[in-house]
């Protein structure tokens, strides 16, 4: 103990990782992570109080090695509400902490302990009601590298999932409080990757080479749902099946509990946008639990043509989400009301298979940008978002066949929505009105609704 | 910049507030088996002493307490340190008097030179020791409490230097306390 | 005994002649449903049946408003033993009267120790309200008794509990009045009570229901949160954090007698 150096450690905010450990040594750790409760966005136009660790959801990433003695801070900002702790599932010894590290607001707890097993282990908040405090997103990765270290790849990035209950339905705009009874009848709002549906798209999404080696740190903080870990598109060379250090080959898709973890590595052959899903698959259409890993590079035809579309997992049929018309906040007025209304809806509803910037995803979902299908017939692009489409077509002369399912949206939202995509992306210039929209009959399956 | 200031005065409080926390500063008044009235800081005299709180109607936990408290003087003498006291505190002010206090103490042949038993003059007082030593307590109004356990011990000012909250810590964290404040008493 | 009567006799004096400057509101007798409390098993007649719990309160007086930073200003002025260069370490911790002398004068005071809320209401002849006496009067809304189980009451006070606080703390008088005419019971700050190291949530919370079945007799635990009663169940554990001389930014204490 005496003659051991010590070291702060590294956090990082998620997607990202510390850096490998490259020193031979154990050492004298210190970690200092700090709670702060704040509100953020859990979806577009759609507010949430987080408790946090280090002020994102999931936590930071703490990396440390097997031998290391780690002393560590917790703090608790001064503008916390509530009290909070930690259990860290690495730490062996009481409640992982949790009582050493009870901690009131604007004060700090500090306790040791010596990582003795290697792993990929989740840590989490287990102050009374635990449940909340993990439902608000009171948890995070803590990795404790073997001696030897983990084998070299090209790139790490940090994933976890998580599932959330507020008052209003999912989409639902303006500040949303968390539903206890949700909670405890295990019925989430929303189930995302990183505390948010859009932290893993768009701009956020992550990135790799073709060729290049990528690791992913999979964690599922609940407090409920098990996670049925999947990439459209890859299959996991390893899978160091919940955090251990042996991996199982050649895998499809991995479980991971609640309180759980895995690490999953794979080579990136050609480019796509690789798609991360609970393959629970309501939870990734329909609750927000969908991130897109961007693979750029040369193709290569041999692994892949571009002929055939990948495997898909889509709901069949129709996934009637009824729209309750009193949740409603806002009600367009104007044009650019339409627009900017329209793109919430756009990016809540339609973003995922078609992508932020409507181009879609070749061989699975079709493109809406410059797209001559949607402009080739307004009426029977309000029946397919009303009603769902499914079967072969062809759209810029590549054929699809899909399932899109009805996605329940009111008739105002649908004409906002397809004024939006209408308005962007080299589409042709027109509004749709509410009245519209309404003189499309629903279809018959998709009339008899929740009884 | 806003929380670098704070730091700055917590830093400056902090070594404001440096000197031990010492039980000198609670001046309620006390009852001894005896009768006596004294502070809970003069009976601790010029020694180290450590102290709990119980109540004698407890059938579980404070025998315990009691047992455990011989079985760390037996360590500390097995370390050289032979002179150190103990203070039983009661949080059951209705029912342990200074006479049922004694009674208790002879029947369980306990050294009155080195044990004392204290009797609380309100209800009040015996809250405010028990926050001040960090002991959780509540009077369940059937003649019994529920409570956590801590022993600390306290310097020869009433300094309060360590203290174990589970009877089944060992005694390592209060031998330590006890070295580090004589190695720092020989160098003053 | 002869000090005893004296402070009797002031207390007296206090109440009837300075009845409406410390603002103390008449709270009457009753008994209030302890949701936060488990039910108990109870043998009658050889057969178990479980009760719900209930807390029992006698008449009782609570300041209508919580001691403001103005308030606790001149009680420094006469009790310098209580000023952040004097006090006792036992008593404060690092955040004691942190901010202070910029809090409004008609802000509650916070940043206050235990030890501190309670040498104030001595020096007015008053005391801490017991967390009995807290949770009944705290219970009551602008027209119910017990609101513990109104949902737009429980909304209102989750609101706060949710709500992370950025901003300088409001002035009391400023969220509600209750029935008995006491302000801000919920949605201002937290508040000391005399007894609030009686809670036994040990911050490694899923152990506690066993830890209670081992050293305590009979007591109702803290029973698992359903959604009537977890805001009162995040108060018992917030106040299950504290010691006697935390202080904390949005804690601070009123008065009773």
């Amino acid at each position: 103990m005496a003659d051991q150096s010590s070291e702060v450690a590294v956090l990082t905010a998620p997607p990202h990782v510390p850096p490998p450990i490259t020193r031979s040594k154990s050492v004298k750790l210190i970690v200092n992570l700090e709670v702060i409760e704040k509100k953020m966005k859990i979806s577009d136009g759609v507010d949430y109080t987080f408790w946090t660790f280090g002020g994102t959801v999931p936590g930071s990433f703490i990396r440390i090695r097997e031998g290391d003695d780690v002393e560590f801070h917790l703090k608790n900002h001064p503008s916390s509400k509530m009290p909070h702790n930690i259990d860290l599932h690495a730490v062996t010894g009481q409640g992982g902490g949790a009582a050493a590290s009870f901690t009131s607001p604007g004060h700090e707890s500090v306790f040791s302990f010596k990582a003795i097993n290697p792993g990929l282990y989740v840590y989490h908040c287990a102050t009374a009601p635990v449940g909340m405090h993990i439902a608000n997103g009171m948890y995070g990765l803590i990795l404790v590298e073997p001696k030897k270290g983990l084998s070299k790849v090209d790139r790490e990035y940090y994933v976890m999932q998580g599932d959330f209950y507020t008052k209003g339905k999912f989409g639902v705009q303006g500040y949303q409080p968390f539903d206890m009874s949700k909670a405890i009848d295990e019925k989430p709002t929303y189930v995302v990757f990183n505390g948010s549906t859009n932290s893993l798209t768009g701009d956020n999404a992550i990135k790799a080479k073709v060729g290049e080696t990528v690791r992913l740190f999979v964690g599922n903080g609940g407090p409920n749902l098990v996670s049925s870990f999947h990439v459209i598109g890859e299959i996991f060379d390893k899978v160091y099946r919940e955090g251990a250090m042996e991996y199982n080959t050649n895998i499809q898709t991995t479980l991971i509990p609640a309180g759980g973890s895995a690490i999953v590595e794979y080579k990136v052959e050609v480019p796509s946008n690789l798609v991360l899903v609970d393959h629970s698959i309501f939870r990734t259409f329909n609750k927000g639990s969908l991130g897109i890993m961007k693979v750029e590079g040369p193709e290569n035809k041999e692994i892949f043509t571009g002929k055939t579309a990948d495997n898909i997992y889509l709901p069949e049929g129709g996934a009637i989400q009824k729209v309750n018309d009193k949740e409603k906040i806002t009600t367009a007025a104007s044009v650019e009301d339409q627009l900017k209304l329209g793109k919430t809806v756009f990016t809540n509803s339609c973003a995922a298979c078609h992508q932020p910037d409507g181009k879609g995803i070749a061989g699975a979902f079709p493109p809406l940008a410059n797209a001559d299908y949607f402009n080739a017939d307004a009426k029977r692009a309000i029946d397919i978002v009303k009603n769902g489409k499914s079967g072969k077509i062809t759209v810029n002369g590549a054929p699809y066949n899909g399932v899109m399912p009805a996605l329940g949206l009111s008739d105002e939202d649908i004409a906002n929505v397809l004024t939006y995509v209408s308005n962007n992306w080299g589409n042709k210039k027109r509004t749709f009105t509410k009245t519209e929209v309404s003189a499309v009959p629903v279809a018959k399956e998709n009339s008899g609704g929740e009884h | 910049m806003k929380k670098n200031i704070y730091l700055a005065l917590l830093i400056i409080i902090l070594t404001q507030l440096s000197q031990a926390a010492s039980l000198t500063d609670i001046k309620s008044k006390w009852l001894t088996v005896d009768n006596k009235e004294q502070s809970v800081s003069s009976t601790v005299g010029q020694s180290y002493t450590l102290i709990a709180m119980v109540y004698t109607g407890c059938a579980h936990a404070c025998p315990m307490t009691i047992s455990k408290i011989q079985r760390i003087l037996k360590d500390f003498e097995a370390q050289g340190f032979k002179n150190v006291n103990v203070i039983l505190a009661s949080f059951d002010v209705k029912n342990d008097r200074p006479a049922k206090l004694k009674k208790y103490q002879l029947e369980r042949k306990l050294d009155v030179n080195k044990w004392n038993f204290l009797s609380a003059a309100s209800d009040d007082d015996a809250r405010e020791l028990s926050v001040a030593l960090g002991i959780s307590y509540k009077d369940l109004g059937d003649g019994d409490f529920s409570h956590s356990n801590a022993i600390t011990l306290l310097g020869p000012r009433a300094e309060i230097l360590a203290s174990i909250d589970n009877l089944n810590a060992s005694s390592d964290k209060l031998i330590e306390a006890l070295k580090a404040h004589t190695a720092k008493a020989k160098v003053q | 005994m002869k000090k005893l009567e004296r402070l009797v006799l002031c207390i007296v004096l206090l109440s009837t002649l300075s009845a409406g400057a410390s603002g103390l509101v008449s709270v009457s007798k009753g008994r209030l449903e302890a949701i936060w409390l488990s039910p108990m098993s109870v043998k009658i007649k050889n057969q178990t049946k479980t009760t719900r719990s209930f807390i029992q309160v006698k008449d009782f007086k609570l300041m209508a408003k919580a001691v403001t930073v103005k308030q606790f200003k001149e009680f420094l002025e006469k009790n310098s033993d209580w000023r952040k260069d004097k006090v006792s370490g036992l008593f404060t911790d690092a955040n004691y009267l942190h901010g202070f002398e910029n809090a409004r004068d008609n802000s509650p005071v916070t940043n206050v120790s235990w030890f501190a809320a309670r040498a104030y209401c001595k020096s007015q002849g008053l005391r801490l309200p017991t967390l009995n006496e807290w949770e009944y009067a705290a219970a009551a809304s602008e027209t119910l008794r017990d609101a513990n189980k109104n949902e737009l009451f429980l909304k209102r006070i989750l609101e706060w509990y949710g709500e992370p606080q950025t901003e300088q703390i409001k002035e009391v008088g400023s969220i509600y009045k209750n029935l008995y005419g006491a302000y801000d019971m919920h949605g201002l700050i937290w508040e000391w009570v005399e007894d609030f190291n009686t809670t036994f949530v040990t911050g490694e919370s899923r152990e506690d229901s066993s830890f209670n079945k081992d050293m305590f007799c009979g007591a109702g635990s803290l029973a698992s949160n359903d959604k009537e009663n977890y805001a009162a169940f995040m108060r018992f554990a917030f106040r299950s954090s504290l010691k006697g001389k935390s202080s904390i930014w949005n804690l601070g204490f009123r008065c009773a007698q």
